[in-house]
């Protein structure tokens, strides 16, 4: 995996959005942030989910699954998820 | 038909590596697949088994909408184009049924998966031409291999069903599709046209500006349709850009109750009244003026007075 872990998680965010820009705010904080936003404020649906965790696994080949997500509260959760199972820093 | 596309289906099912693989080939089908497809997926998946993932996407299918499977509403799908589709039901005349051009949002689906979608419909009453636009772009300057713009979209969709003589046609969008569907009914003087959850251009946009030249085509129209702005009632967003495109165009002001995000159809289908405000919102006449009250339950919520606020033009 090339891509850094932080900009993995935000085209994951932008394809739960149904590929819409997440904005400058969500950008920022995604990217140089502390990740503590909580999944409920990204308001996704279930297609989002799935759509967030297929980005995931494609950047990653890491197989993280809406069943993952239900057990976690804010996306920092999903960043040390990845760490868990990724050798990136 | 049904029966290759289940083969085809469990083919690939079965070539997916991962559940993730799997996600999104059911996402892919969810966007085209007729009740039929399913039913007949389900049956094959029954016969010869099937991967855990695929049984898990069935059973969810089969609880939140079972009549999919046990009795699927009937349509013939022709591809027009790789991003619209005509669903035609069969065994009824033209003019005996109305034809619904529908306009998908962003995740090219109607707010809900095809099938149910195609389920809740008042049964041969229908056909429908699904308009899909490829992310990123914008119904109001065209759909990649139909047209450049709106008008010539829906010229191309008009040759399509042409020597159909529909008793009426209904315009209808959700979420991106929204103020298209309601700009397209003004266009070709459609009966009616229905937004869901729409999104209002912002100022300055290429979409504004392509508001500003479609109404000359508006003027042209001889009809004046109905026009619905539906939304969930305590989502305030899509309440404001309601409350814009009522200012723009007129027409009738439609709060879902119990509704508190964008997706107002899938509460609406876990209480089971999707079939019931379809009819509403396509079928039926719409009050002639005053006030609406009708109980429902919604998402779970207790049953609560339920208001359609009409606005005449």
């Amino acid at each position: 995996m090339t891509k850094p872990l932080r900009e993995v998680i935000l085209s994951a965010v932008q394809a739960g959005n149904n590929g819409v820009d997440p904005g400058p705010v969500l950008t920022q904080s995604v990217l140089g942030g502390s990740l503590n936003l909580t999944l409920d404020e990204l308001d996704f649906d279930s297609l989002g989910w799935m759509e967030f965790c297929i980005s995931i696994e494609m950047d990653t080949g890491q197989e993280l699954l809406p069943v993952h997500i239900e057990r976690m509260r804010r996306l920092i959760e999903v960043e040390e998820w990845l760490r868990a199972r990724l050798d990136c820093p | 038909m049904p029966g290759l596309i289940a083969r085809d289906y469990l083919s690939l099912a079965r070539l997916c590596a991962t559940q993730n693989e799997l996600n999104r080939l059911h996402i892919e089908i969810d966007k085209i697949a007729t009740p039929g497809n399913i039913a007949a997926i389900a049956a094959l998946a029954r016969s010869r088994g099937c991967p855990a993932g695929s049984r898990v996407w069935l059973e969810k299918v089969g609880s939140t909408c079972p009549a999919v499977i046990t009795a699927p509403a009937q349509f013939k799908a022709t591809s027009l184009s790789e991003n619209a589709t005509f669903y035609e039901s069969p065994n009824v005349e033209p003019a005996e049924k109305a034809l619904l051009l529908a306009f998908t949002g962003e995740a090219q689906r109607l707010m809900l998966p095809l099938p149910f979608f195609l389920q809740s419909l008042t049964r041969d009453t229908w056909d429908i031409v699904v308009l899909r636009k490829p992310r990123g772009t914008n119904y109001l300057q065209g759909i990649e291999g139909i047209g450049n713009d709106l008008p010539e979209v829906l010229r191309q969709v008009g040759r399509a069903v042409a020597g159909k003589e529909y008793r009426r046609k209904v315009t209808f969008g959700t979420s991106g599709g929204g103020y298209p569907a309601i700009l397209a009914a003004l266009v070709m003087g459609a009966g009616r046209g229905v937004s869901v959850g729409g999104k209002w251009p912002a100022p300055g946009s290429p979409s504004a500006i392509e508001v500003q030249q479609i109404t000359e085509e508006m003027a042209a129209a001889v009809q004046r349709p109905e026009l619905c702005y539906v939304y969930g009632a305590d989502f305030q967003p899509d309440a404001s850009a309601a409350a814009l495109m009522l200012q723009a165009h007129g027409g009738r002001l439609w709060p879902v109750a119990g509704v508190r995000k964008h997706g107002v159809f899938a509460p609406v289908l876990k209480a089971k009244q999707l079939p019931e405000l379809l009819a509403d919102l396509l079928d039926r006449p719409y009050p002639p003026g005053g006030i609406r009250r009708r109980a429902e339950q919604v998402g779970g919520i207790n049953p609560v007075g339920s208001t359609a606020q009409i606005l005449q033009e």
